[in-house]
C-alpha cells in the first residue's frame, strides 16, 4: 500500500488531453488501494512481486528507450506501418501513415479516452487504472482499408524504469489489418501496456502479441479491450515468456453476436516466474462463436495461471463457444492452476471446455524414440509440436516463427 | 529361404514379462534367423502387442525373466532408441498422432539418427527429400503427407501406410510389424503387403503379428506361431495360419489340450 502510494505521488502532474484520465484513475487507485488476496480477481496473484513492480520510478523521457535490434519486425517487407511506441511523444505523428490509417482526432481520442469495459467488475479495474493514471502518451489510428494493412507495433523497455503505454484501434467497416505487438525487453523493467480495438461492422483483425521478459524482476500487466460489431473476426495470439511476473487480460465483446473471435494463448514460466492469463469473453447478440485454446509449460518452480470467463447471457442464443486449456507441468515444483469460468443463460448454445494438466505422454515419448531419435531430442520435439498450434496463428513470416519458438524453448543457446 | 550360413538376428528365451505388475509373457522362446518372414497369431490379450513392444523396449512393461538377444547382443540392456538405430523396428499396431511435429522432420531425424548407427552421413533436408520422395512411391502416397503433423488426422490406412513409409527408410534388419493390417481395406492391405515384400531382404527378417489369415495370403510366412496365454503354444508352416483361419482358436485349445495328454 505504502509502495503504491508512493509510486502515484512520483508521477508527474497530469497535462493536456491525458490530463482527466490521469486524475479520475489516480483517484481511483488511491481510494481502492492495492490489491488484496482477499480479492478472487487477485487472489494467485503473487502480490509481493506486484508491489516491486511499482517500486522502479515511471519513464518520464521518452527518447532513451532501449529498442535494440528487434528481430521480430518484419520491416524488410513492403506496406508495413512500423510503429515504436517508445519515440512517441504527446500525440506526436510517428511514422508516415499508409494509405487507409490515419491518426485519430483529438475529438476521436477524448471520446475514448475513459471508456470501460462492461465486463470488468471494479475489483479488476487496477491494473488498467495503472496503465492509464500513469500514460502519457497513445497511438490513436483508425483504419479504414479492405486490403489488409499490416502494423507492427513496438513497446519500448528501459531498465530499471516504469513504462506505460496504451493504444487505441478504430477499424473502420469490412477493414482488414495484421496487428503484430513486439515486446521484447532485454532488461529489467516494469511494463504497463493496454490496446484497445473497436471494430465495425464486417471488420477483420489478426492480432499478435509477443511478449518476451527478462526474466528476473522484468514484470508485465497487459490489458487488451476489443468491441467487435457484428460479421467481425477476430483473432488474438499472445506468447508470453520470461516474466517474474506477468497478467495478461484480454477483454473482449461481441456487441451484438454473430462475430468471431479467437483466443490463443502460450505461456511458458520458468524459475519463479509467475504469468497468468485472465480473458473474458461477453456475447451480447446470438450467433457468436469463440475459439480459446490456452496452453501453458511450467517449469522449475514457477507458476502459470488460466483464468477464462465466458459470458452467455440469455440473448446469445446460438453461441457456439470452445475454450480448452491445456497444460504441462514439467517438474514436480512447479505449479499449474486453469479455471474456466462459463456463466450460460441461454438454452440454446453449444458451449465446450476442457482442461488437463499432465507432463509429456508417455507413448508419444516411446514413438519418437523408437525411430531411433533420442529422449532429450524426443521431449523438445513434443515441446516444439505443443508450441506451434499457438505459433501458426501469430502474424509472422513462418522463419521468425520458428527463431521465436527456438527462444522460446532453448533460451540458452 | 533357409539357408544353412544364415545368421540369427533375433533370439528369445523364455521371456517373462509384466506391465502394471500382471504377468502378460509367461515364457517366450523364439530364434528368428535372416531371410524369415515369420507371423505370430493369435487371440486379443495373449501377448502378441506385448512381445512385440517389449522387444522395443517400451518402458511401461518390466521384463522379469528371460533374455532377448539381436546379433549377438542382449537387447534389454539397451535404450529403445539405441535398438531402434542397431535396426529393431516396430510398426506401432497404432501410431500415435503428435500435432505441430512436421512428418518431414520426424522422418529426417528418424532416418539420420539410423544411418549414424551404419556410419553413413547425416542427410539434410533437400538430399532427405529426394530419398523420400522415391519410398512414397512404395507405399503410393502423396508427399502432401510429409507437410502434415506426424500422423495428425491421417486416417487409419494413411496411418499404416506411413509406417511402412518409416520402414522403407530405416531399413532395419528386423521388423515386428504389429497389426499393420487391421483397418485396412484392401486395396490399402494389398500396398502395404507389397511393401513388405519389397522390402524384405535376404539378409533381413520380418515378423508379422496379426489376428488374420488375409495377410498371409499377401506375403507367405516361413514360420507361424500361435501364442496363447503369454506363450507361444505351436509352430508350424504358413498351413498353421490356414487351419487356424478355417477352424477357429477353439481348435488351437483343443490342440494343445491333447498334446499335453499326450506327452
Amino acid at each position: 500500500m505504502k509502495t503504491q502510494t508512493k509510486w502515484i505521488k512520483s508521477l508527474p502532474n497530469p497535462e493536456g488531453i491525458l490530463e482527466k484520465t490521469q486524475l479520475i484513475n489516480r483517484r481511483y487507485l488511491t481510494e481502492s488501494g492495492f490489491p488484496e488476496k482477499a480479492n478472487e480477481a487477485w487472489r494467485l496473484t503473487d502480490l509481493k512481486k506486484l508491489e516491486k513492480l511499482l517500486e522502479v520510478p515511471l519513464k518520464t523521457k521518452s527518447n532513451k528507450h532501449e529498442y535494440s535490434n528487434n528481430i521480430f519486425t518484419q520491416k524488410d517487407k513492403n506496406n508495413y506501418l512500423i510503429i515504436n511506441l517508445g519515440e512517441a511523444n504527446k500525440s506526436s505523428k510517428l511514422a508516415e501513415l499508409p494509405e487507409g490509417t490515419n491518426y485519430l482526432t483529438e475529438e476521436e481520442i477524448e471520446e475514448k479516452l475513459n471508456k470501460l469495459p462492461k465486463n470488468l467488475n471494479d475489483n479488476e479495474y487496477w491494473q488498467l487504472a495503472l496503465n492509464r493514471s500513469s500514460t502519457k502518451t497513445i497511438i490513436a489510428l483508425k483504419i479504414d482499408s479492405k486490403n489488409t494493412q499490416h502494423i507492427d507495433l513496438i513497446i519500448p523497455t528501459d531498465s530499471e524504469a516504469f513504462i506505460s503505454t496504451r493504444v487505441i484501434l478504430i477499424i473502420k467497416k469490412e477493414s482488414k489489418v495484421n496487428l503484430l505487438e513486439i515486446l521484447d525487453s532485454k532488461s529489467i523493467s516494469s511494463i504497463s501496456h493496454s490496446i484497445e480495438i473497436y471494430m465495425e461492422e464486417g471488420a477483420e483483425v489478426k492480432h499478435g502479441f509477443i511478449g518476451l521478459g527478462a526474466g528476473d524482476r522484468s514484470s508485465l500487466l497487459n490489458t487488451i479491450l476489443v468491441e467487435q460489431d457484428s460479421m467481425t473476426h477476430y483473432s488474438f495470439t499472445s506468447i508470453l515468456s520470461g516474466w517474474n511476473l506477468c497478467r495478461i487480460e484480454p477483454q473482449i465483446r461481441q456487441l451484438k453476436g454473430n462475430a468471431y473471435t479467437q483466443i490463443k494463448n502460450l505461456q511458458i514460466t520458468n524459475n519463479r516466474e509467475q504469468i497468468s492469463m485472465r480473458s473474458s469473453i461477453i456475447f451480447e447478440g446470438p450467433d457468436g462463436t469463440l475459439d480459446q485454446i490456452n496452453k501453458s509449460i511450467a517449469n522449475a518452480n514457477s507458476h502459470c495461471i488460466f483464468n477464462g470467463s465466458v459470458q452467455v447471457p440469455r440473448i446469445a442464443q446460438k453461441t457456439n463457444a470452445s475454450q480448452m486449456s491445456r497444460n504441462l507441468l514439467m517438474s514436480k515444483r512447479a505449479r499449474i492452476d486453469t479455471k474456466p469460468e462459463l456463466e450460460i443463460i441461454a438454452d440454446d448454445v453449444k458451449c465446450i471446455h476442457g482442461a488437463t494438466v499432465s507432463q509429456l505422454q508417455e507413448d508419444e515419448l516411446f514413438y519418437l524414440r523408437s525411430r531411433g531419435i533420442s529422449t532429450e531430442q524426443s521431449k523438445a520435439l513434443l515441446l516444439e509440436g505443443y508450441c506451434q498450434e499457438v505459433l501458426d496463428s501469430l502474424p509472422l513470416d513462418p522463419n521468425l516463427i520458428k527463431e521465436l519458438r527456438n527462444i522460446l524453448l532453448y533460451p540458452n543457446k | 529361404m533357409l539357408r544353412p550360413e544364415s545368421k540369427t538376428i533375433l533370439e528369445i528365451q523364455d521371456l517373462h514379462a509384466n506391465v502394471e505388475d500382471l504377468p502378460i509373457l509367461k515364457g517366450v522362446n523364439l530364434t528368428i534367423q535372416e531371410g524369415e518372414i515369420h507371423a505370430v497369431m493369435g487371440r486379443n490379450g495373449s501377448g502378441k502387442s506385448t512381445l512385440s513392444k517389449v522387444i522395443a523396449g517400451h518402458p511401461a512393461y518390466e521384463v522379469t525373466k528371460g533374455q532377448i538377444m539381436y546379433l549377438g547382443q542382449n537387447l534389454l540392456e539397451i535404450e529403445p532408441e539405441e535398438r531402434a538405430r542397431m535396426g529393431v523396428f516396430l510398426g506401432f499396431q497404432y501410431p500415435v498422432e503428435i500435432p505441430g511435429v512436421s512428418n518431414l522432420e520426424f522422418l529426417r531425424v528418424a532416418t539420420n539418427a539410423r544411418r549414424s548407427n551404419k556410419g553413413k552421413e547425416e542427410l539434410d533436408t533437400f538430399d532427405f527429400e529426394d530419398i523420400v520422395k522415391e519410398k512414397l512411391e512404395l507405399v503410393q502416397m502423396s508427399s502432401s503427407f510429409l507437410e502434415r503433423g506426424l500422423n495428425e488426422g491421417f486416417s487409419g490406412g494413411e496411418k499404416k501406410r506411413n509406417e511402412i513409409l518409416q520402414l522403407a527408410l530405416l531399413e532395419p534388419r528386423i521388423a515386428i510389424l504389429d497389426e499393420t493390417d487391421s483397418g485396412l481395406d484392401i486395396d490399402a492391405l494389398r500396398i502395404v503387403a507389397s511393401g513388405v515384400k519389397k522390402l524384405a531382404q535376404p539378409s533381413t527378417a520380418t515378423v508379422l503379428i496379426t489376428h488374420y489369415q488375409r495377410l498371409l495370403n499377401e506375403i507367405t510366412p516361413d514360420f507361424v506361431h500361435v501364442m496363447s496365454d503369454g506363450k507361444i503354444k505351436k509352430t508350424g508352416d504358413s498351413s498353421l495360419a490356414l487351419e487356424l483361419e478355417k477352424s477357429g482358436y477353439e481348435w488351437l485349445d483343443e490342440h494343445t489340450v491333447e498334446k499335453k495328454e499326450d506327452s
